[in-house]
């Protein structure tokens, strides 16, 4: 019976280590809110986590693919950019500006996509290098100084309220989630992302075609980053010029934290999201409790090194 | 104690995961004296020379140098003692130069940094000695097969052993390169160097040899002065296993025409214009000494690195196959030799890798369900009895027997019309074996088209119907799968024989 319950756990993909740290970190956010605690309070930090669920979904597909994104951040600033400018305050423009946003996302992903597999570079830098380049970018488009404003209606999407009980961000993450969750265990296109990332050699023996599955990949994570972009756009309602920054590394965080293995082939979109959930509430918490940044800094590195141990030893 | 004896293993065993590899092997090397070491593949050659150039530790038995004896702590504590093994696969750096590689280890230096001219000098004069001329200052990673044996050689000679283990150094040689080696041993002979000789190449032995040691299965079975043996004493003592019954009943009947056809196929100079017929139903086998261009073969008709020219006909019609992706369109399966590397993805489920080739097929309307892709996976598991306590367990954990097992479990499920087998059974259990073999005729019976390509000849002789044999890229001969025997392909594997048997 012991050893039955040893190896049903052993063969398990998903880690419950990252389930169980997200109750604890629930808990912990419920008593540091003390009197204020709510339900509200919990549904608002996770509407403020969406984008960076939405992100993560796509590094996790280029994770378990094998490969890693470093320009996702630049993608949801250049976006949100993009998206101001065209909107420019006015309900019109939403369509137009939701068009050139993902379009642009997913040609920046096609481009990483095609030098990666075609030159076989490491993904690392030339993601690193991409994201350099659409930063100068949108420096140069606009000007240093970005302009314009999200309409009013495609707020909505980040600051809506069904009934005023549910976030409609929300609900937008979670059928991002569920959609992708689909394509990944319940297509063969999805189950070789696995066999791609976890034996790229013996993957291709088995005639998989490597190459389509790279360029698609970086396409559908530069997708999602487009629409983690579109998500914080609707937030703060302006453009910014370092919106994005911060959610190239904490993407990674949340989908290690996850479960995923940073050599690909291990890992589930069940791990990413209370990974991502995880990352959220301990910002509240640290915030709420007046910690500093660099205490908020050193307690997110300190999860990760915990978790990524865990999933670690797990795997062995 | 016979002063010319250098270096003596006596008794030597050695165990591997409680395979015996070497049993009671005794091996001395005298001053001046070129010794020749021949045997099967897994004959226990490389293992022998490992452990007396410190690179194994036997498991039994003791190492003697100069009259006293020794444990070899590593191969380079081996080396300080005058030790060289050159081995059969090189390890240059590719972005040092010719001169650095052959330095390496010894640099002259000028306080304490590398003095490059006195470098590349000294290793030019090492050359020399060789007879061969290859310009210092190119990079490693530029040379030739044959520059780089050179090198290797010249890198082991520069460290003035006492004994030189030579591992198959003629194999990427040509003849002039051939003869100016041996001419080069016949110098360091006469130096009072002793030299260990692995070979296939039975010329070699009459040509430059003085005493012969021949290993079959880890055991000595002759030590003889060379003057005292011919080629055929040699290869019926490297051979000669039973047959046993362990190769189930092969069919009766053949059918003759051809399925899948190779009309001058060429791999660079690896494999040349080859031509074959081959029909359904049938097992044919390719053998060969390692290394003779069968596994550029199977992986040329794989499409993995493709035919450079020639045609492939698959049921009369041409096929352009140039990925693994296109192959397996044209009905061809692949079984690589490697099965960590290439075979399987260990981190995922057997049920994964069971089902990765048919994913599209199990899928209905485009969707996976559960149920399909583990009934898939069970069928796989039932058909060649792999043991394992979930279809959910990594394919990691399985043995090296179960995993050989998934492996072609899984290429039998794509119902393939051709199955290419590289080394099917290799590092696998007898009974594991067993059920391969079983397989590989049920397929047959199917009217699979079984190219096995295998470095264990009763393998070959067991389950092929036809042999082809190949010696530097080309077929040498082919037999006929119940006529051949271990002596007649080892005698065209050692290119021994011209007489090109036409298959009846």
């Amino acid at each position: 019976m012991r050893t039955n319950l040893k190896s049903r756990e052993q063969f398990s993909k998903l880690s419950y280590g990252v389930y169980l740290l997200l109750v604890i970190t629930l808990i912990a956010f419920l008593i540091a809110s003390g009197s204020q605690g709510s339900a509200k309070g919990v549904l608002n930090v996770i509407r403020q986590a969406a984008p960076l669920g939405i992100v993560a979904i796509g590094q996790t597909l280029i994770l378990l693919m094998g490969g890693i994104d470093l320009s996702v951040g630049s993608v949801m600033t250049l976006v949100n950019i993009v998206a101001s400018s065209i909107m420019a305050g006015r309900n019109d423009n939403i369509g137009a500006a939701v068009v050139v946003c993902l379009l642009l996302s997913a040609m920046i992903g096609l481009i990483n996509g095609l030098i990666i597999a075609k030159f076989q570079m490491p993904p690392f830098l030339i993601t690193m290098a991409m994201g350099s380049i659409i930063e100068g970018i949108y420096f140069v488009y606009s000007k240093g100084s970005p302009n314009g404003s999200i309409a009013s209606r495609f707020r909505v999407i980040s600051d809506g309220w069904i009934g005023g009980t549910f976030p409609i961000a929300i609900l937008v993450w979670l059928a991002f989630w569920g959609l992708v969750s689909f394509i990944l265990y319940k297509t063969p296109y999805g189950k070789r992302y696995y066999f791609t990332g976890g034996n790229r050699r013996a993957a291709y023996l088995s005639g998989i075609h490597t190459f389509s599955l790279t360029v698609s990949a970086y396409v559908l994570c530069s997708l999602m980053a487009g629409i983690a972009g579109l998500m914080i756009s609707a937030f703060i309602g302006v453009a910014s010029m370092s919106v994005g920054t911060d959610y190239t590394l904490n993407s990674i965080a949340a989908t290690v934290i996850g479960g995923t293995s940073f050599n690909g082939g291990i890992g589930t979109l069940e791990g990413t999201f209370p990974g991502v959930l995880i990352m959220a509430f301990l910002q509240s918490i640290l915030t709420m409790l007046n910690i500093s940044q660099a205490g908020k800094n050193i307690s997110q590195g300190l999860i990760i090194i915990i978790m990524v141990a865990m999933n670690h030893y797990k795997q062995k | 104690m016979d002063k010319n004896i250098i270096l003596a293993g006596k008794h030597l065993r050695k165990e591997f995961h409680g395979n015996v590899v070497l049993d009671d092997v005794t091996i001395l090397c005298k001053k001046g004296v070129v010794l020749a070491l021949v045997g099967e593949n897994g004959a226990g050659k490389s293992t022998l020379m490992n452990i007396i150039s410190g690179g194994l530790q036997p498991d039994g038995g003791e190492i003697e140098f100069e009259g006293k004896p020794v444990k070899f702590r590593n191969s380079h504590h081996a080396l300080q003692m005058g030790i060289a093994f050159v081995h059969q696969e090189f390890s240059l750096f590719d972005d040092l130069t010719v001169g650095e590689n052959i330095m390496l280890g010894s640099e002259p230096r000028r306080s304490c940094f590398t003095d490059s001219h006195a470098l590349h000098r000294q290793a030019q004069k090492v050359l020399n000695e060789l007879d061969y001329q290859i310009d210092v200052g190119r990079m490693g990673g530029g040379l030739t097969p044959a520059e780089q044996q050179i090198t290797e050689i010249a890198k082991a000679w520069v460290t003035r052993p006492k004994v030189l283990i030579l591992d198959e150094p003629t194999s990427s040689l040509s003849k002039v390169e051939v003869d100016k080696l041996f001419r080069f041993i016949g110098r360091v002979k006469e130096s009072g160097v002793s030299v260990v000789l692995i070979t296939h190449r039975m010329d070699e032995i009459f040509q430059v040899c003085d005493e012969t040691i021949v290993l079959k299965d880890g055991v000595m079975t002759a030590v003889e002065p060379v003057g005292n043996v011919t080629k055929d004493d040699l290869i019926s003592k490297m051979v000669g296993r039973e047959v046993s019954n362990t190769f189930p009943q092969r069919c009766k009947s053949v059918p003759k025409d051809a399925y899948f056809e190779l009309r001058n196929v060429s791999v660079g100079k690896r494999v040349q214009n080859i031509s074959l017929r081959i029909p359904k139903g049938c097992v044919t086998g390719f053998g060969g000494l390692e290394g003779q261009g069968q596994r550029d073969l199977a992986r040329a008709i794989f499409g993995i690195e493709p035919f450079t020219s020639g045609q492939v006909l698959i049921g009369g019609e041409e096929k352009s196959i140039r990925t693994p992706g296109a192959a397996m369109k044209a009905g061809i399966g692949f079984v690589p030799d490697d099965r960590k590397t290439e075979g399987l993805v260990l981190p995922l489920s057997i049920e994964e890798n069971m089902s990765v080739l048919v994913l599209d097929r199990i899928a209905r309307n485009g969707i996976l369900s559960r149920k399909r892709v583990r009934a898939e996976a069970q069928k796989g598991v039932d058909r060649l009895r792999i043991k394992l306590s979930s279809l959910k367990q990594p394919v990691v954990d399985l043995s090296g027997g179960n995993q050989q097992k998934v492996v072609f479990s899984k290429w039998v499920t794509a119902n393939p019309e051709i199955l290419i087998l590289d080394e099917p059974t290799r590092g696998v259990d007898v009974q594991s074996k067993l059920e391969i073999y079983t397989l590989i005729r049920e397929l047959t019976s199917k009217g699979v088209c079984i190219l096995l390509f295998s470095s264990d000849m009763l393998e070959l002789i067991g389950m092929s119907d036809v042999i082809h044999v190949m010696y530097e890229g080309r077929i040498s001969g082919s037999i006929n799968g119940c006529e051949a025997t271990e002596e007649a392909l080892m005698s065209l594997s050692s290119g021994v024989s011209p007489t090109v048997k036409k298959e009846g």
